[in-house]
């Protein structure tokens, strides 16, 4: 599903704000990146979205290329940032349009997706509200919501939880299963390891933009807990 | 005290941006600044007091030398009473730093206060720009001034800014109030910008009329009983040029008592007025949801025109151009004037008054649309939503046509419209028309593509209000300068050649704005995409 090899990013101030990391997600993986703030997990999210551009290395996405066919990986998958920055003279139903315009839902599609995503994530009723108004969990839910609409088949998400209340964290967290479960996966960073400990079948730790750890979330935490490995890991590098 | 004294130089700070000398990154563009503002100032300063000093003489030969203080005070008065009202929704009304402020364990009162006295600072700036000039040269061209007149004077200059306050705050405080109930509230905001815009270049170009010895000398016998007419007046120039005591009290009260008494009822109910005004009108209802499916660039569009008309800053000054061309157009059509004999007073241009006729409203046609490039920010204007647009499958190209779009929407069914009206206006032959269509047709396209170029070369997308962007950023002033540019040196070439045919000459403009339009498309759907995937 996805594929970084030996992928570099390096920012105009000289800084390897990512270095030389390679891992692969497959199929039904429910993979958790974890760090130290300013440790490179967004900027892997964001060259992993066709965000950000990198020098080295590279990065594939259902055999395709990211710098080669930009357009046919992201077609396949759904960013959602840390922080919900949206239109906000938008209503979220425009919102909602507008994304499902650029990734060709159907209107039959749009509508019935939407009404399950809302449903599920109690947003039935702001969905006709401007985004202004919305508070930032409200935000977040629309963003993912929008990276849902589209049905895509890697979800890319960038602390996810924050700003969630526990009822709508929880249906996020029911919603990433699922895709998992058919035949989907989700790569997401978080700073909550208890959550990571709970969903997560692989995971990767990364500090100062190079892999720490890395594999199947039991074997890389052996007897500890993820907190424990974690917290050693940062000590100890 | 100290709390009002800690809040008032933290706002000014971080208004004004006083740190960027300090901050060594941000000191050149900080002296950049304060050089383009003082020079601002300068020109200002100097056009009104040199405006003042050419009509002087003739006021002082006809013994009305006095009239001065009328405009010394009546100029800074209108101008903080529109401001005032202007600013106030941001001023003393949900303003930004609302939450930090009320959660800070200070008095309302205080608040209020920094708030009022920052209002008085920017109003005394004014002042000093638009009234002290005038008033340097009374007392210049005055023989018998006295020292009282100056005292006076700053006494009433202290006070001034007070009265425009009171009443701005109660006038702009019903225009929050009922724009925020409006669906369209920008409306409100729009229309009154385009009118202010409008008047000011009116008042621009009276004030140069004016400056006509004779058309002085007949405007006299009204502007004489300006004084009189208005109690204000009367009441301002008793006080500095009749010394007159009953008058200066008069003056006081009306200025203080109104100030007094908006901030004692302001003050009770600042924390009340403030919590409605902040509350959002959530529909909570499920009515207005509706699924449309559009392609990928007609989305695009529609998300850049709704975040256009929900931006007043951006339509204020990309639509202008546009609002003067219709005004002018519509201004042709009902304003009785010899328009053959105003354009056969230019013989040297073209052959005849009809193609001189061409080349005017070519040139205006070229001047106004020109100024009306919404592209020129709309790639800074995504911001913190890039994410969005790069994290899209689509190519960057559609993401350009779509912004492209607002651009021609901006320029072309005005322009389409404007030709029309100018065709009867002037009495052009279809053919002019037909080359007048072709030629704000290549203009409209090529300001479109013109500002998107640009912005792609120079992005801002750290900013904090759009009003960063649009009105500050070097790509929106690049844009404006190469586009008249693009119009002024074609009119001046034109005007030096020796011409065979004005219509040719237009049609040749024309074939070479599209061909700019088509290279500049070029760069754009292949180096542009570069850039842009860079950002």
């Amino acid at each position: 599903m996805l594929k970084i090899e030996n992928l570099t990013k390096t920012y105009a101030n000289k800084v390897k704000a990512v270095d030389n990391i390679s891992f692969e997600i497959e199929s039904g993986d429910m993979f958790g990146f974890i760090g130290p703030n300013g440790a490179g997990k967004t900027t892997t999210l964001k060259c992993v979205a066709g965000i950000l551009e990198f020098e080295e290395g590279q990065i594939h996405i259902n055999g395709k290329n990211i710098k080669e066919d930009p357009v046919g990986c992201k077609s396949d998958i759904a960013y959602i940032p840390d922080n919900p920055d949206v239109y906000e003279s938008l209503t979220g139903i425009q919102y909602l349009n507008f994304i499902a315009d650029i990734f060709k839902v159907t209107k039959h599609d749009r509508e019935r997706l939407t009404e399950y995503y809302s449903t599920q994530l109690a947003f039935t009723d702001a969905l006709g509200d401007i985004i202004s108004s919305y508070s930032h969990g409200m935000k977040q839910k629309l963003v993912i919501i929008s990276a849902l609409i589209h049905s895509p088949k890697l979800l890319i998400l960038d602390e996810p939880f924050t700003g969630l209340d526990p009822q709508a964290s929880f249906t996020v967290k029911e919603i990433m299963k699922n895709l998992c479960a058919k035949g989907g996966a989700v790569f997401f960073s978080t700073h909550v390891l208890d959550v990571a400990e709970k969903i997560c079948n692989k995971i990767a730790i990364i500090k100062n933009g190079k892999l720490v750890a890395l594999g199947d979330i039991h074997k890389v935490m052996g007897d500890k807990s993820l907190e424990g490995t974690f917290m050693e890991l940062a000590k100890n590098e | 005290m100290s709390n009002l004294f800690t809040l008032l130089k933290a706002d000014i700070v971080n208004t004004y941006k006083l740190n960027g000398f300090k901050d060594p990154s941000n000191r050149k563009k900080a002296i950049g600044m304060f050089f383009i503002a003082l020079t601002i100032i300068i020109i200002c300063f100097l056009y009104i007091g040199g405006s003042a000093f050419l009509i002087s003489d003739v006021l002082k030969s006809m013994n009305l030398l006095n009239i001065l203080l009328v405009f010394a005070f009546a100029l800074p008065f209108f101008a903080l009473f529109i401001m005032d009202i202007y600013k106030m929704p941001s001023v003393l009304f949900s303003f930004r730093d609302y939450d930090m402020l009320m959660s800070l364990p200070v008095q309302n009162n205080v608040i209020l206060a920094a708030k009022v006295i920052k209002l008085m600072l920017s109003g005394y700036m004014w002042q000093f720009l638009t009234g002290f000039p005038i008033f340097l040269v009374y007392c210049i061209k005055s023989d018998n001034l006295s020292i009282l007149s100056i005292i006076i004077y700053i006494i009433l200059f202290i006070i001034l800014p007070l009265l425009p306050i009171s009443i701005g705050s109660v006038i702009g405080f019903i225009v929050a109030k009922i724009s925020a109930k409006m669906r369209s509230k920008n409306i409100i905001m729009i229309i009154g910008s385009f009118a202010l815009l409008i008047l000011i270049m009116g008042i621009s170009f009276s004030i140069q009329n004016i400056i006509n010895e004779q058309a002085i000398k007949n405007l006299v016998s009204s502007i004489s009983n300006i004084e009189s007419s208005f109690f204000l007046f009367r009441l301002y120039v008793d006080s500095v040029y009749r010394l007159d005591i009953v008058s200066l009290l008069l003056l006081i009260l009306i200025f203080v008592i109104p100030f007094i008494l908006f901030i004692y009822l302001f003050g009770k109910s600042f924390k009340k007025i403030n919590s409605s005004m902040m509350e959002t009108k959530a529909s909570r209802s499920s009515k207005n949801i509706k699924y449309q499916e559009y392609s990928p660039v007609v989305a695009i569009f529609k998300k850049e025109l709704n975040f256009y008309v929900h931006c007043v800053i951006y339509i204020v000054n990309t639509f202008f151009g546009m609002v003067l061309l219709f005004a002018a157009s519509i201004a042709i059509l009902v304003i009785d004037f010899d328009i053959e004999a105003f354009f056969a007073e230019f013989g040297q241009l073209a052959t005849n008054a009809g193609d001189m006729k061409l080349m005017a409203a070519v040139m205006v046609f070229g001047y106004c649309i020109m100024l009306s490039t919404p592209t020129a920010a709309s790639i800074s204007l995504e911001g913190k939503n890039l994410w969005i647009l790069k994290s899209m499958p689509i190519h960057p190209k559609m993401i350009f046509k779509g912004k492209i779009g607002l651009g021609l929407i901006v320029t072309l069914p005005l322009g389409v419209v404007c030709s029309v009206l100018v065709y009867i206006g002037l009495g052009l032959t279809f053919i002019q028309w037909l080359i007048l269509l072709a030629f704000t047709i290549s203009a409209g396209f090529l300001s479109s593509i013109l500002g998107l170029f640009i912005n792609i070369l120079l992005p801002k997308l750290e900013f904090k209000s759009p009003t960063e962007v649009v009105k500050q950023s070097a790509s929106v002033g690049v844009a404006v300068f190469a586009g008249m540019f693009l119009v002024l040196i074609p009119m001046i070439l034109g005007s030096s050649l020796v011409l065979s045919s004005t219509s040719l000459y237009v049609l040749v403009l024309t074939g070479i704005y599209t061909l700019i339009t088509l290279v500049l498309w070029q760069y754009i759907a292949t180096k542009g995409v570069k850039r842009f995937n860079k950002m």
